[in-house]
């Protein structure tokens, strides 16, 4: 039988023949055919070594059992080379396993690559802002999406308040887009409607009854797409009538009653970011600090002080200075400063040109804080006689701890809702 | 029977042959090869050529599993059949014989 073409090639037969002996195989002849497998199959070291190693053994020991059975070493050898195959038979035979190993190790790759891929997705949209169950800074949401990401945080603040649970329940509803078409239609059908189509319970009440708002009223109105709570109120205003939200039901009362705080409605708003943001612009467009004087305080003498007007500018305090830090050194008559004071508010439009006659304490500015300013904004521009401390009503304002509790009407609450929601936007 | 089967009559019968031989205990290689030729007193010669990406194969199906082993002092590799070559081995024995006995019947002169 002839040696197969490839030991013919590399010239393995004579070499192994003449250094074969006592069953010992050349190891570089083999090495050579081993290469020659390798360079076929493409194989990596470690993969070259673990196929070498076991085919020298089988060699090995096949030409040992020729040469015990008597055969001489270079007949052995020769015929143990024969028995073996020549390599490219080999190396065909062994490309189909290799192919599934390296199928399988495809698949695998593609499998880990895929479930990577989901799992980075997954992990996106876990702490992506809409998704988050864990929440993040609201300032942060305000920055990335405008204001209306921050009156949505508003608005979730103010659900997560178990108080006013069943209140918010009835607002949300409240702000559905629908249609009206009553024409002459009893107040009685408008209370059916709301209860049968928006679970809402509408209760008339005393004041209500007492102002000739009765089941019976015909009530007319007729409009599209409008807010549910907006359409109510237009429809109770002609009645000379609104509404507040307590304790999951709509309570129908008569606007005279307004002022009366046994019908304001409690909200509390978050203007935490809101007030950063206020505090932000100042300091960028140096409002506290540039402007012309606004604020002014006026004292006889220290400890007694009295504001005279207030705004975003300087503070002017006039009175008996304790250390002579003063234009002037001449110690200022009561009557002087008097006089200064009538002049000052008298012109109070143009304090860049005041001259004073006595000597003047400028004293640091005291800054007018965010908190005030938003406290002020609000009296000034909604239901401005309904606040206690401004006005002659008797609402309440304040903010604590960056939340905005408002004691009101619910057509002013609303209202400040709203503006607070623009304010966020127009700030961005 | 002292001729040697054909390729196509051994052709799909070898893994059934390969896993028989190591049902009962691991061996390696060579001795897998000369088991094969006691079993079959002579007819089955399997080449070393065939024999080990055979081998190859069937542990990549993970049918039988390998392990080297040096204690002899010659480097080894032994390969032992795992559960799925039990069941593997199992399944071909059973369809071997009622294919053995279909064409039994069908031959002359032996059903």
């Amino acid at each position: 039988m002839p040696l197969p073409s490839a030991y013919e090639n590399n010239g393995v037969p004579s070499r192994i023949r003449r250094e074969f002996g006592e069953a010992r195989m050349n190891q570089d002849e083999f090495e050579t055919y081993l290469g020659l497998i390798s360079r076929l199959l493409r194989l990596n070291r470690s993969q070259r070594d673990s196929i070498g190693d076991e085919l020298r053994d089988h060699m090995e020991l096949r030409v040992a059992e020729l040469i015990n059975s008597g055969a001489e070493p270079h007949q052995a050898t020769r015929q143990a080379l024969e028995e073996f195959g020549d390599a490219a038979s080999f190396a065909k035979q062994f490309e189909s396993v290799l192919l599934v190993y390296r199928r399988r190790w495809m698949m695998r790759f593609m499998t880990f690559s895929i479930a990577g891929t989901f799992l980075v997705g997954l992990f996106i949209f876990s702490i992506w802002p809409d998704n988050a169950r864990f929440g993040s800074p609201s300032a942060s949401i305000a920055q990335d999406s405008g204001g209306d990401q921050e009156a949505k945080s508003q608005q979730q603040s103010l659900a997560s308040s178990a108080a006013d649970g069943p209140e918010n329940k009835v607002r949300n509803t409240l702000e559905k887009v629908v249609s009206f078409d009553f024409d002459d239609e009893s107040f009685a059908e408008i209370m059916k409607v709301m209860r049968g189509d928006y679970g809402i319970n509408v209760i008339l009440d005393h004041s209500a009854r007492d102002d000739s708002l009765s089941e019976d009223e015909p009530v007319t109105l007729q409009c599209e797409d409008i807010r549910l709570g907006a359409g109510l109120e237009l429809m109770l205003a002609g009645k000379n009538a609104t509404f507040m939200i307590r304790g999951g039901n709509i309570v129908v009362y008569s606007l005279d009653e307004l002022d009366n705080s046994n019908y304001f409605d409690r909200r509390i708003i978050n203007v935490r970011s809101l007030l950063e943001k206020i505090e932000k612009f100042e300091k960028l467009s140096g409002l506290n600090n540039k402007q012309p004087g606004i604020q002014i305080l006026v004292g006889s003498s220290a400890g007694h002080v009295k504001r005279v007007n207030r705004g975003g500018g300087g503070v002017f305090q006039i009175g008996v200075p304790k250390s002579p830090t003063t234009a002037q050194n001449n110690k200022p008559s009561q009557n002087q400063n008097d006089a200064a004071v009538k002049k000052l508010t008298s012109g109070a439009s143009d304090t860049n040109s005041i001259v004073l006659s006595g000597p003047v304490h400028v004293a640091p500015m005291k800054e007018i804080t965010a908190e005030q300013r938003l406290v002020d904004l609000v009296q000034q521009s909604i239901a401005a006689d309904s606040w206690a401390d401004t006005g002659s009503g008797n609402a309440t304002i304040m903010i604590v701890g960056g939340l905005l509790v408002v004691n009101n009407s619910r057509s002013a609450n609303d209202q400040i809702q709203d503006l607070v929601n623009g304010l966020h936007r127009m700030m961005q | 029977m002292t001729d040697q089967f054909t390729k196509d009559l051994m052709r799909g019968s070898l893994d059934l042959m390969v896993l028989s031989v190591l049902a009962t205990e691991s061996q390696y290689g060579y001795l897998i090869q000369k088991k094969l030729n006691l079993a079959t007193g002579g007819t089955v010669k399997l080449p070393a050529g065939t024999l080990y990406p055979l081998l190859h194969r069937l542990e990549s199906k993970r049918l039988i599993r390998s392990r080297w082993d040096s204690s002899s002092g010659r480097r080894r590799k032994w390969y032992s059949i795992t559960a799925a070559g039990k069941k593997r081995l199992d399944k071909q024995t059973t369809q071997w014989k009622q294919y053995v006995d279909c064409v039994t019947q069908l031959l002359p002169g032996i059903g």
